[in-house]
């Protein structure tokens, strides 16, 4: 609409990169939501994100565009959207974007992200786990064998 | 990195995994291991499994069939230093058992089949034979009681009394007198499996024609409630059922065929579901098997079943509402074959809780 200033915020990511984007968009964030509302400042707000890196937060800032705009009745498509989008993040971005859900306070976010996690760990051993994850078995070899026998029954 | 994933975020993860993926995930390093142990978020509402315990001899081994795979574990029984039967689900992964031992008195345990935790509980007040066992938690779930009701004491004399178990006070009390009717024909008739709703306990009169009978806990009073088509039934079971406030009735009055009622507050039987035709045939597959039929059920499903090797007819929620299905009956337990059919189970539904 003309003459309608939109509210703009400008997040700053933890490498320095600046993000300007609508008011309503940042709120997905409840993080952002409640320092805007603590600030109680009007214009030219500049957010700090820390530990979330600009790589990431271009990231994050198209989920919470997608969702700020998405009305009721488009519950399908944004589902369908959200799919494609996890769907298309590698196993770094997926980490980072549910350290940043975390941080930021996005729990569609996080929820997206920790269920597709949960769908890459279904149906696989726990050395297959270590392995896409590339997780160190830290454990020794006698809380190994331990394991071992109390799991038996899920290891047939 | 995965390694040092905030236990919050990682509890998050694990609340959408089966517990027999979860088991997997939280073997892959310590760090997985102490979040898997974390209280899951409230989203995580996995169906219960169905847990059966052979009814007779010494089970070595208890059998889960895992709902959403429909596949069967073999969970060893042996941490167990008695042999048990099944009494019923008590919440967080426990169960509800009473030991088979050679010993007249009933004695009560509390086990978790899948993290091999068991405790006995206190011997009761008096010695009782074939008491009526129920189990009602507390509303927020946070503890729970144990009654028991009749049963006979020393050389066969009723023992029209009461005592309950408070998990939190870990001591059983007498919950003084109860009508000689009721303590007779507990003691004669219940085949110890009770369900509870609205603050009663239910037991089942375990002869035709069949009746319940009802103990509200707070009141201290006791009802009988006449089954639907009582006269005719030849197998009834009661089950938890839908609509947590009430209780269901399962039962048949000829071959292959099954209903499923609900006890409305007027105390009148309401029908909500039937088992079709074809399953019911495919189901008691054999003459005469239908008297052997058992029933288990929660608010998200109802399990007909009759023995270890047979298929078990599930009523649950599908995507398309409430569906019935056979599933295949467990056919070995990794040591031995199961003989075909000739294994009776008791089967609780449990959510399977592994710390």
């Amino acid at each position: 609409m003309v003459g309608v200033k939109k509210k703009m915020v400008t997040l700053v990511s933890s490498d320095g990169v600046e993000f300007v984007v609508e008011k309503r968009v940042a709120e997905q964030s409840l993080f952002i939501k409640n320092a805007l509302n603590e600030g109680g400042v009007e214009e030219k707000v500049m957010i700090p994100i820390p530990k979330v890196t600009s790589d990431t937060l271009s990231s994050v800032l198209e989920y919470c565009e997608k969702h700020a705009s998405a009305t009721e009745f488009q519950e399908n498509e944004i589902e369908e959207w959200d799919k494609e989008y996890i769907e298309k993040a590698d196993l770094d971005l997926l980490y980072y974007l549910l350290q940043a859900s975390y941080s930021m306070s996005i729990m569609g976010l996080m929820e997206l992200g920790a269920k597709k996690v949960a769908s890459l760990i279904r149906g696989k051993s726990p050395q297959e786990i270590r392995e896409l994850f590339n997780i160190k078995n830290d454990f020794t070899p006698e809380q190994e064998e331990e394991i071992r026998r109390e799991m038996q029954w899920n290891y047939e | 990195m995965w390694n040092e994933l905030p236990g919050d975020l990682l509890a998050q993860v694990f609340s959408y995994l089966s517990p027999a993926s979860l088991a997997r995930a939280m073997s892959a390093c310590t760090h997985w291991q102490a979040c898997a142990r974390y209280p899951l978020p409230a989203s995580a509402s996995h169906p219960p499994w169905f847990l059966a315990v052979p009814a007779r001899g010494s089970p070595h081994c208890c059998y889960a069939l895992d709902p959403a795979l429909q596949r069967w574990h073999c969970l060893p029984l042996r941490f167990i230093p008695h042999p048990i039967r099944l009494l019923a689900p008590v919440g967080a992964g426990l169960i509800l058992c009473k030991l088979a031992t050679t010993a007249c008195s009933l004695r009560l345990a509390l086990c978790n089949p899948f993290s091999k935790q068991f405790h006995l509980l206190p011997s009761l007040t008096k010695p009782r034979s074939n008491p009526a066992v129920g189990l009602i938690p507390s509303e927020d779930s946070s503890s729970f009681r144990v009654f028991v009701a009749g049963g006979t004491s020393g050389a066969c004399c009723d023992e029209p009394t009461l005592e309950v178990y408070d998990s939190r006070d870990r001591d059983w009390r007498s919950a003084g007198a109860m009508p000689v009717e009721f303590a007779v024909r507990l003691t004669v008739w219940t085949p110890n499996e009770s369900v509870h709703a609205g603050g009663t306990i239910y037991w089942m009169t375990s002869a035709r024609a069949y009746s319940v009978v009802g103990f509200d806990v707070e009141r201290g009073s006791w009802r009988e409630v006449r089954a639907p088509m009582a006269d005719r039934l030849e197998w009834a079971a009661l089950v938890q059922t839908r609509d947590a406030g009430r209780i269901g009735l399962v039962g048949g009055a000829c071959e292959g065929e099954a209903c499923v009622w609900e006890l409305t507050d007027g105390d009148e039987w309401a029908l909500v579901g039937e088992v079709p035709a074809e399953l019911g045939r495919r189901f008691w597959n054999r003459k005469g098997s239908w008297g052997a039929t058992r029933c288990v059920g929660s608010d998200k499903a109802l399990y007909l079943f009759r023995d270890l090797g047979s298929e078990v007819l599930v009523w649950r929620e599908g995507k398309r509402g409430w569906e019935w299905v056979l599933v295949q009956g467990c056919c070995g337990d990794g040591e031995a074959l199961i003989p075909k059919h000739n294994i009776p189970i008791r089967a609780v539904l449990l959510p399977p809780v592994l710390t």
